[in-house]
Order: C-alpha cells, then sequence, then structure tokens
C-alpha cells in the first residue's frame, strides 16, 4: 500500500482575506513498509500534509493516492480510508472517553463492524502490545498516569491494524524513559509486520534512531526526501539553516572530523553505533590495537 | 528567596498513598532556594514537578507546612500579590498564556492589573520586550507567532512586573528546536542578569545548565545536588524514568573502549578537545 502525493497543494478558506496556502505542490512517494519521519519547523505545513493521508483534507490541486484509492480536487467520493489509514493526533490521552480502558480500545474496532470475538482479540493484542498489563484493562482510563494514557490511546488506533499508521509528536510531554519505551514500542510493532509508519517529530535524535527515510517540509513545500545519514551529515549546515537539529553524536563527529585526516566516514547514524565507530576511529588514530 | 518547610498538598480525591503518574501530590517536603540559583527540577510524570511550582507562588497553598517568599508567606492572603509579582511563572503551553490582541498590549496586561503609571508601564514593557528580542514584533497579534515567539512574549509579560524568581514549567517541551534554543538562551541570560530561576524539564540536556539540579520522585525530592554528578549515575536515573544526557552517555562509551578520558567534562566543545588530544598524545 504505497503512498503517492502528486503536485498537492493545500490552501485555507480559499477566496476570502484569510486565504492562506499550506502546501504548494508537493510531489512524493512512500513505499510500504517504510519507517518515515516528517520534519519541518511549526507551520511547515507537516500536520496539513498527513491529514491528506487519511482523508481528512481534500487537496485544493494535485492529488493523493493511497493503494488503489484516490483523492483529487473534485466532489466525487472516494472509499474510506480510516480502515487502512491510523492516526494518533498530538496528546491523544485527550480523546479517551470510556468507562474503561478496554472498552476505549475497542471503540475504533467496533465501529469497523468486526464481529464481537475479534474485536476482544485485537483489544487484547493491542493492550499487551503497548505494554499495559490486564489488571488495567476495567479501569477507567483517567485513573491512568500520563505514559499510560498515551499508550492506551496509542492502542485503540493499533487495534484497528491500520497498515499505515501516522503519529504526531508520539512522545511530547512524556519523561525521558516513558519517551523512549512508546518509541521501542512503535519500532517493534513496525518491524513484525512491515507496514508504514509515518512519525511527525521535531526529535532528530529519534529521527536517527528510528526511521529510514526523512521528508524535509519547509514553508509548505517539500525541501527534500532522504535517508537520514546521508541528510544529517551531507545537508548539516541546510537542516540548521531552515531550524531543525541533528543528533548530538552526528554533531560530535563533524566536530571531530575538523582535525581527523582522514575524517570518520559514519556508517550509520544510530548512537550507539555511532559511538562505536568513533572509540574504534580513535583507538586506530593512537596505534592501539582494535 | 524562597524556602519550603514540610509542605504537604494532595488535590480532592487524589489517592494515598500516591502512585507515580497519579495526581501530583507533595509529601513533607522542605526545600530552600538562594537568591542567585539556577534550579532545575525533573523526575517521572506525576512526581509533584508542577504542584511544586504552583506552591512556591501560591498559586496553590500548602495543606500543611508553609512557603515562604522572602520574608512573605503564601498563607498570608494580603500580601498574595506581592508574592505573585516577585515569582513569576511560565507554563508550557504558549498558546494559554496570551490573553491581549497586540504583543504589546500582552504585556501591558499584568501591569495594569498592578495599577502601574502609564508612561512607567511603557517603558517597563520597551525593556521587557527588547530583552527578549520581542520590540520589533510588537504590534503583531500573538496568533501569527510561532510558538518560541509567544513563548518569549509570555516571559516579557513576567519580566515587566520586574520579578526576582522565574519559575519555568516545561517551557520549550511544545516549542521546535529553533524556539527551544531562544528560550534556553534568554533563561541563561536572565541567570546570568542575576535572577533565581527555577526550570522544571524533561529534558536531561537542559539540566547541564543549571548550577543545582533536584529529582523528584511521588512528591519527595530524592537527589539534589551538581547536575553533573547526579547526571553520571545511570542507575538512579533511570529508577526515576530519566536518562543521562548524551555528553555523560558518550564518555562512558569512549572509557568502554579503553579510552581514557578526564572526569571534568561539562559539555561537547570540552568532549571533543579531550578527545583530540588522547589521539594526538601518541
Amino acid at each position: 500500500m504505497d503512498i503517492h502525493i502528486r503536485h498537492l497543494s493545500y490552501t485555507y478558506h480559499p477566496g476570502t482575506p484569510f486565504e492562506h496556502q499550506v502546501l504548494q505542490n508537493v510531489h512524493l512517494h512512500i513505499a510500504y513498509g517504510h519507517r518515515v519521519a516528517l520534519v519541518g519547523r511549526t507551520g511547515a505545513g507537516k500536520s496539513t500534509l498527513v491529514q491528506h493521508m487519511n482523508g481528512l483534507l481534500k487537496p485544493t490541486q494535485g492529488s493523493v493516492q493511497i493503494g488503489d484509492v484516490t483523492i483529487g480536487s473534485n466532489r466525487r467520493k472516494h472509499p474510506p480510508l480510516y480502515k487502512h489509514v491510523g492516526m494518533v493526533f498530538q496528546y491523544p490521552e485527550q480523546q479517551l472517553f470510556e468507562e474503561t480502558v478496554f472498552k476505549d480500545v475497542a471503540y475504533g474496532p467496533k465501529n469497523l463492524g468486526w464481529p464481537d470475538e475479534m474485536v476482544e482479540n485485537r483489544v487484547r493484542q493491542a493492550l499487551t502490545h503497548v505494554g499495559l498489563e490486564p489488571r488495567y484493562w476495567q479501569q477507567s482510563p483517567f485513573a491512568l498516569s500520563g505514559g499510560q494514557k498515551r499508550r492506551a490511546a496509542i492502542a485503540g488506533i493499533l487495534a484497528m491494524q491500520p497498515n499505515i499508521l501516522i503519529l504526531d509528536e508520539p512522545t511530547a510531554g512524556l519523561d525521558p524513559l516513558g519517551r523512549q519505551k512508546i518509541m521501542d514500542m512503535l519500532s517493534e510493532w513496525q518491524a513484525k509486520d512491515k507496514r508504514t509508519l509515518i512519525l511527525i517529530t521535531h526529535q532528530m535524535e529519534d529521527v536517527a534512531e528510528y526511521t529510514d527515510e526523512v521528508i524535509v517540509l519547509h514553508e509548505g513545500k517539500l525541501k527534500c526526501q532522504l535517508d537520514p545519514l546521508t541528510l544529517f551529515t551531507e545537508y548539516a549546515d541546510q537542516l540548521q539553516q531552515l531550524g531543525l537539529d541533528i543528533p548530538r553524536w552526528i554533531e560530535l563527529v563533524s566536530c571531530l572530523n575538523r582535525k581527523l585526516n582522514p575524517p570518520i566516514q559514519l556508517e550509520s547514524c544510530k548512537k550507539a553505533d555511532v559511538l562505536r565507530q568513533v572509540a574504534c576511529n580513535l583507538r586506530q588514530q593512537r596505534g592501539m590495537n582494535s | 528567596m524562597i524556602r519550603l518547610d514540610h509542605v504537604s498538598f494532595q488535590y480532592q480525591g487524589g489517592t494515598t498513598p500516591p502512585e507515580d503518574g497519579q495526581p501530583e501530590a507533595i509529601r513533607q517536603l522542605s526545600l530552600t532556594i538562594e537568591q542567585g540559583e539556577y534550579v532545575t527540577i525533573a523526575g517521572p510524570n506525576g512526581s509533584g514537578k508542577s504542584t511544586l511550582a504552583k506552591l512556591m507562588n501560591g498559586l496553590l497553598l500548602p495543606q500543611a507546612g508553609n512557603v515562604f517568599v522572602g520574608k512573605w508567606n503564601t498563607r498570608d492572603e494580603q500580601d498574595k500579590w506581592d508574592i505573585r509579582r516577585r515569582v513569576g511563572l511560565v507554563f508550557q503551553n504558549p498558546d494559554h498564556q496570551m490573553v491581549a490582541t497586540t504583543v504589546l498590549d500582552d504585556v501591558a496586561f499584568g501591569m495594569e492589573n498592578m495599577g502601574i503609571a502609564r508612561d512607567q508601564m511603557h517603558k517597563r514593557a520597551e525593556q521587557a520586550l527588547r530583552k527578549v528580542r520581542m520590540w520589533e514584533h510588537r504590534l503583531k497579534q500573538p496568533h501569527h507567532l510561532s510558538g518560541g515567539e509567544k513563548q518569549r512574549v509570555a516571559i516579557a509579560g513576567i519580566l515587566a512586573m520586574e520579578p526576582e524568581v522565574m519559575i519555568f514549567d516545561e517551557p520549550t517541551s511544545m516549542l521546535d528546536p529553533d524556539g527551544k534554543r531562544d528560550i534556553l538562551h534568554i533563561m541563561r541570560m536572565l541567570h546570568e542578569e542575576g535572577f533565581t530561576i527555577i526550570h522544571i524539564t524533561h529534558d536531561m540536556e537542559e539540566v547541564l545548565q543549571s548550577t543545582r539540579f533536584i529529582v523528584m520522585h511521588r512528591g519527595k525530592i530524592v537527589a539534589d545536588g551538581r547536575p553533573a554528578e547526579i547526571l553520571s549515575d545511570a542507575a538512579m536515573l533511570a529508577q526515576y524514568q530519566l536518562l543521562p544526557p548524551f555528553i555523560i552517555e558518550a564518555k562512558e562509551t569512549f572509557r568502554k573502549y579503553g579510552l581514557f578520558l578526564p572526569d571534568r567534562m561539562d559539555n561537547e566543545r570540552e568532549l571533543v578537545e579531550e578527545l583530540w588530544t588522547f589521539i594526538s598524545a601518541t
């Protein structure tokens, strides 16, 4: 289930004094099974772009194709996308509402019209996957901690087993270990069936650690679509000019490289890999056995 | 400057004993913060950090114990406005802090409530807005600003009240990297100017710019000391849902690979220099 965005433009309030073009001729392809980060400053158009991917917005110009469903700027009806594209908004725990955690997670799958037994199975699987133990299932979602609420809300989308999962800043506001656990959990979910994971984030550390493709938006335009290693090593200056960061461990390497001959050529942008490569390289330079 | 003496606070309907993440309670907490300190406070979600912040400027009152700001007790109703002026509070979400239709009016809002004379008000607003580099945007409407710019205006609004202590409750967690850098820079600058800074954060990199670090857990202080020292204790950090900042993790990893580096390195520039020294000393 590939995603094809073709020459997509989107204008809010067209033909009024408040007219505002948020996306301008965005053209890109996301192959099925990729782990994609969508980055850019506030107002770059990230949220508007992903809202086209689950049919919440219709293009002003151009088209969006998800699998074999195409949405253009015309008024023609299209088959619903919510069965295939799951969307987790920012602070999703604000949308919890049911009496129990289990019922809350079951809400989406039930609306897909699945038989009861199947719904229950999927809900159990999803809750187990996000790490919420059975003792919480019959509790009110409001009695959970912040991190647990976030997990329950994500479970509600996972239970629908979307082929494409889109999350807008899924770790914002969580404590450091809670953040890491959510990212590990999402990464496992993606690896299990090789579905598509799309992540809107400001955390370049997470981009380096968990994704294999980065889409950079700036003022409504597509700047580039690259693997994170190339982006962080070859386009670091441009990235910083756009107001974005590069991960600290990659910054460390670019500082070291100013005095290293030959420079360290990174093979991966993941933190553990980078630190290992730097350590081995420095040992060699020093003439220590590796 | 601020002194908490055996302070307890519990939200109505809160559970006892509190579990992680349940409504934030404070239990028998004592703490003194001196003038000019830059204190960061971290801990798991629900450990009581935000409650502590609100107790420090009288937005919440303790159910047991006392909170003193200078010589004032936050329990004394007649000193309430004096205390809130001296201890300014900047919140996480800048959208919740904008009240007026222009940046300038927004900064003036707090002073109007204090009944400050007009010419004085204008002078202070200008000073505050220049300090956060938002003076040239003074006639803009707040909703046209980025998150980082809104947060700068919120800071100016508090500066205009001429506080002595500024409390920041996760001021950067909703900002993009650019906005985040700006706010952190302003906080360092204010500290250098002599303001007492109290900074609640989940970001261990931010802790490195403070002079004192406090870890909270279930309404109590479980660590209090020099940031570099506490942040080096990975086992303790993990116990409280925290992770060491990159510089400390990098040092540890390099040591495991047999690169012997000196202990005192507090930032990445120093680390790079040590690594250079390491390879050139053959």
